[in-house]
């Protein structure tokens, strides 16, 4: 009942009362003596990050822990069945298809990705003819991994009704507790005779207190998780199951992505009902740390105004530069609250919209930041010049790398290659080709263990961060 | 609206293309050497920066997040923001910067705390997914097969040998671990040959952004004669420069030069 | 030989100029002619977009895509025609999305792009497309958003006015959390992937389409390899791949000619630096 909105003199006297608090807690803390100093810094450290810690490490509601317990069994259930769908082998369907080339008409069977290259290529082509994709039954094999496919689907789909039910059952409990908490909300409005315009002002819900808030939050997560999650799945799977008993017309290929989409539908139903209490408070925080870490903005601006307002003052050399800071500084900044909130459609609300997003922004700021940054496609000449020396075989290595990705990227690589045809396993030398195999095999494996590396050695420091462990200049100053 | 302020407002597009392209010219001016216009132009590419950031941070964030929910809606609360927004600048304090610290440690706690949730939602799926099948699924066969398999052989060695490159708390001193450092090294350099050529995309598009400005948006609002005076002073700014007489570096070399007969 | 050891000690300024012409001229007179071809990355991203809901499906079907603005002008000659295709794509399709920008320049130059591109394709704010107004805080602002985004957001840019204002805004209506999201489209110059991956990626199982600057682009492969992202755009060929998916010829098609021939001059440039320093050795190691 302490945070309720407030108005007129009230307000006023909340927020002086806020101020000269905040004003009072500053000085309390010029007052503390060097040796208490680190550990107050410690603590918040550590109080702030175990936020964002516990939020993530503590699971999430026990009453609805069965619900995802089950959930969980099912998405297991339909991975299962996706993985024995992935392993049988999809003969892909060919297209018969016809173009002009050279003045007479050509009739090609090519395979069914290669068409959008085809077109092109050769301009408008003509599809006369499409044999579809059919999966490769023949074998044991896929038999019975279709029979496994189908019998593991109705387990996953047993799952989910019970899963269902365990939520209906559920259901009540939490609305039940709901209404009890409601009815003491309304108790404690009517005891502090709060009007219904104050609680109309109170958005966050801090009035009608936080927990009728997260009950309703769980009661709307219940109901999606079944109505919008849960039920739709059990359809489909039971559809994609019939339709793998018609063996010699079953669309594999279809059937596996339905079952890959319904595992995330069921992941995500069990990853909304896991939210435990410091969920509904993320936003919060969000905003809290926006706020504050906005007002650090005057550091950067002082800092720049202290520097060069010297060089002005002392007349250095240069100082002129240093005027022009100035005059740009405060011709964006001004300009920028003029055009924002003057009176819309005023003379001067017009006039200082043309300046701001003719003149200085769109013309002067875009254009010298964008130039700034271009400025290195120049230094990336030089340097290359100069620094790709063949002093040892590792830069063979690595400029034979660097040459076929640089060549493989842009259209004269294609062009090199043009002449190698696009289909079978000769295709496999373009330099398009090439260089997508570079970036998607060696290199994509070097980047992971790089990744790995970088993500624990990140892990670790922020660990070390907070526990205050870190040491270095920083961290090491006296206080 | 009259005078120079209607001219500004029915012109703003125009003023501003020349306004971008004098500032593109200035920066790129550096390229033949440092000289005053480039150093201008950083100067108020900067003061626009900080101008735009103070606008920005005040109209997208502290105004609707802040300002409006306490004076409009009345929740004064957000008024406790204040002191820890005012905690950073006792940086400039000399006997109290730890006061500044304090926000700084409650800023890097929020982060370090998010920090494990990344890496177990960034990490661990891609552990799962570098165990990669060595021989061919059942199922498969032919030049598909051949080609899946050679792709997962290769990607395992290379995951294996950078790895065990990065383990710098073991000991290298066995063979097999000296040799997987050696080759994991090797193939870091073929990964970094084929970073630069990515790279040298990305900064040569910039440029061409640039570019692109000047010829597009630019060049048609140019009337032609303004490009024949230009190349025509272009033309003799070079030759002024090739035939302008250097002065003497030394004092020595002047009065050699004096004395040296004609 | 002589003239040869000299190649190792060629003036940056003729270099420099090297590049401006080569990579005026093409832009100039397109010499180049070579059809892009379309990669499987690109391909991937292009049917993902494919497969999205549009602004006529079942309410309980409805979700809006996000495209998350991280550039600003110094990569916007590379992020600006990635985004500008994928905006394309889905005014053309009819896919409702919103424009989340955490780069303060990035909101003007995105917005600005977006608007004049709605006003080409005849769609409507507030119902085809909206733009949220600047985040400041990037990993919080995706924490926040799995659990309430109107509130999270705040405002949007054009009105500034509430996004839970459905009436006026009625793309935002059943948009609670980020698990209404059909997409993100990352574009960024950075390495924030990642953080879509880990809280809204893998938590709310969205598709990402990654969109990165070519410095980041060995990098998205693996997020690609592991399936963490469903398709990307890597750099400015990315943008003029999917461009030519979409039968367009913007910005990234035009530049394509040039950026082959400033490649084609550093590979030059190193091959002649290369003969300089050996011929330079030789004369060093004879003399």
């Amino acid at each position: 009942m302490f945070f309720v909105p407030l108005r007129g003199y009230s307000l006023g006297l909340a927020i002086g009362a806020c101020v000269v608090l905040g004003v009072l807690l500053l000085f309390l803390l010029t007052q503390v003596p060097h040796r208490y100093r680190k550990p107050i810094i410690i603590g918040v450290t550590f109080l702030f990050g175990w936020f964002y810690f516990l939020e993530f490490m503590i699971p999430g509601d026990r009453a609805t822990a069965p619900v995802r317990g089950i959930l969980r069994s099912a998405e297991h259930k339909l991975r299962l069945a996706q993985t024995d769908l992935e392993a049988i082998t999809v003969i892909k369907g060919q297209l018969t298809v016809q173009y002009v080339e050279g003045g007479r008409t050509v009739k090609r069977l090519i395979p069914k990705d290669e068409l959008k290259n085809l077109e092109l290529d050769k301009g408008e082509v003509k599809v006369v003819h499409e044999d579809k994709d059919r999966p490769r039954l023949g074998e044991h094999d896929g038999v019975r991994r279709v029979m496994r496919a189908r019998e593991i689907m109705a387990a996953a789909v047993a799952d989910l009704r019970r899963a269902k039910s365990e939520i209906e059952r559920l259901r009540p409990q939490v609305q039940r507790q709901l209404d009890q908490e409601s009815k003491k909300a309304e108790a404690e409005a009517k005891r502090y005779k709060l009007t219904k315009e104050m609680l109309a002002r109170d958005e966050q819900g801090n009035i009608l207190n936080q927990r009728t808030k997260a009950l309703r939050k769980r009661i709307d997560d219940l109901k999606d998780a079944a109505q919008k999650k849960i039920d739709p799945t059990i359809a489909t799977i039971e559809s994609a199951r019939s339709e793998l008993g018609n063996l010699s017309t079953a669309d594999v290929e279809s059937i596996r992505s339905v079952a890959a989409a319904k595992v995330e539908d069921v992941s995500l139903a069990r990853s909304t009902l896991s939210d435990n209490f410091l969920t509904p408070y993320k936003e919060t925080a969000s905003n809290i740390n926006a706020v504050i870490g906005s007002f650090a903005i005057g550091l950067g601006v002082f800092g720049l105004m202290s520097l060069h307002g010297k060089t002005i003052r002392r007349r250095r050399r240069g100082w002129i530069n240093s005027l022009a800071f100035y005059v740009a500084l405060f011709a964006m900044a001004l300009v920028g609250f003029l055009q924002k909130y003057l009176q819309q459609k005023s003379g001067g609300q017009i006039l200082s919209d043309a300046l701001y997003s003719g003149i200085l922004f769109n013309g002067a700021y875009i254009s010298l930041q964008a130039t700034m940054f271009s400025l290195v496609a120049f230094y990336i000449v030089s340097a290359a010049y100069r620094a790709f020396r063949v002093k040892s075989r590792e830069a063979v290595l690595m400029m034979g790398a660097a040459l076929l990705v640089m060549l493989g990227l842009v259209p004269i690589g294609q062009w090199m290659t043009s002449g190698i045809t696009h289909v079978g396993w000769l295709g496999s030398f373009r330099l398009e080709r090439v260089q997508d195999w570079i970036m998607t095999v060696p290199n994509m494996a070097a980047q992971r263990g790089m990744a790995f590396g970088i993500g624990v050695g990140g892990l670790a420091m922020a660990l070390r961060i907070w526990l205050s462990l870190e040491r270095g200049a920083y961290f090491d100053k006296q206080l | 609206m009259h005078g120079i302020g209607s001219v500004i407002i029915s012109h703003k597009e125009i003023i501003g293309l020349w306004a971008g392209a004098i500032c593109t010219l200035a920066i790129f001016s550096l390229l033949y050497k440092e000289n005053p216009v480039y150093r201008l132009a950083e100067h108020v590419f900067i003061g626009l920066a900080m101008g735009y950031g103070v606008f920005i941070t005040w109209s997208e964030v502290l105004q609707p997040k802040w300002w409006d929910p306490m004076v409009n809606k009345g929740q004064w609360w957000w008024a406790l923001a204040i002191t820890p927004g005012l905690m950073y600048y006792f940086i400039y304090s000399k006997h109290n910067v730890w006061i500044s610290r304090i926000i700084l440690g409650a800023t890097f706690g929020f982060f370090s705390g998010l920090a494990f949730q990344g890496f177990a939602n960034t990490y661990i799926p891609m552990v799962g997914a570098s165990f990669k099948p060595l021989a061919p699924t059942p199922g498969e066969a032919g030049i598909g097969a051949f080609s899946s398999v050679f792709n997962n052989v290769i990607f395992v060695v290379v995951l294996v040998a950078v790895m065990g490159y990065f383990f710098f708390s073991i000991d290298h001193s066995a063979r097999s671990v000296r040799h997987t450092a050696a080759l994991g090294r090797w193939f870091l350099m073929f990964a970094f040959g084929a970073m630069f050529g990515a790279t040298v995309m990305a900064r040569m598009a910039l440029f061409i952004g640039r570019v692109d400005f000047l010829r597009t948006d630019f060049a048609p609002f140019v009337p032609a004669w303004f490009w024949y005076v230009a190349i025509g002073l272009v033309i003799a700014a070079v030759l002024m420069y090739l035939t302008w007489p250097k002065p003497p570096t030394k004092p020595e070399e002047a009065d050699a030069e004096e004395a040296a007969p004609s | 030989m002589g003239f040869l050891t000299y190649l190792d000690r060629i003036d940056r300024r003729i270099m420099y100029l090297l590049l401006a012409v080569v990579v005026i001229v093409p832009l100039i007179f397109p010499i180049i002619r070579q059809k892009t071809e379309i990669t499987p990355e690109v391909m991937k991203a292009y049917e993902a977009v494919e497969k999205l809901p549009t602004k006529d499906a079942p309410r309980k079907d409805y979700k809006i895509a996000v495209i998350s603005v991280f550039f600003g002008p110094g990569t916007m000659a590379e992020n600006r025609p990635q985004m500008e295709a994928l905006v394309r794509h889905f005014f053309r399709r009819g896919v409702p999305f919103g424009i989340l920008p955490f780069d303060q320049a990035g909101t003007t130059l995105a917005y600005n792009k977006v608007d004049q591109i709605a006003k080409e394709m005849n769609k409507e704010y507030g119902k085809d497309w909206i733009a949220f107004s600047w985040q400041p805080i990037f990993d919080q602002t995706l924490q926040a958003m799995a659990t309430n985004v109107p509130r999270t957001l705040g405002r949007d840019k054009r009105y500034n006015a509430p996004l839970t204002d459905t009436k006026r805004f009625p793309i935002m209506e059943g948009i609670k959390t980020a698990g209404d999201f059909s997409m993100v489209v990352e574009v960024t110059p950075s390495g924030t992937v990642p953080a879509w991956i880990s809280y809204i990626g893998q938590t709310k199982k969205v598709p990402i389409v990654y969109c990165p600057t070519g410095v980041m682009v060995p990098e998205g492969y693996n997020f690609l390899d592991a399936h963490q992202i469903v398709g990307m755009l890597p750099g400015l060929m990315g943008a003029a791949r999917y461009e030519a998916a979409l039968g367009e010829k913007g910005f990234a098609t035009r530049a394509a000619g040039s950026l082959s021939t400033s490649h084609v001059l550093i590979i030059v440039l190193i091959i002649l630096g290369n003969i300089g320093y050996f011929m330079s050795l030789r004369q060093r190691s004879s003399s």
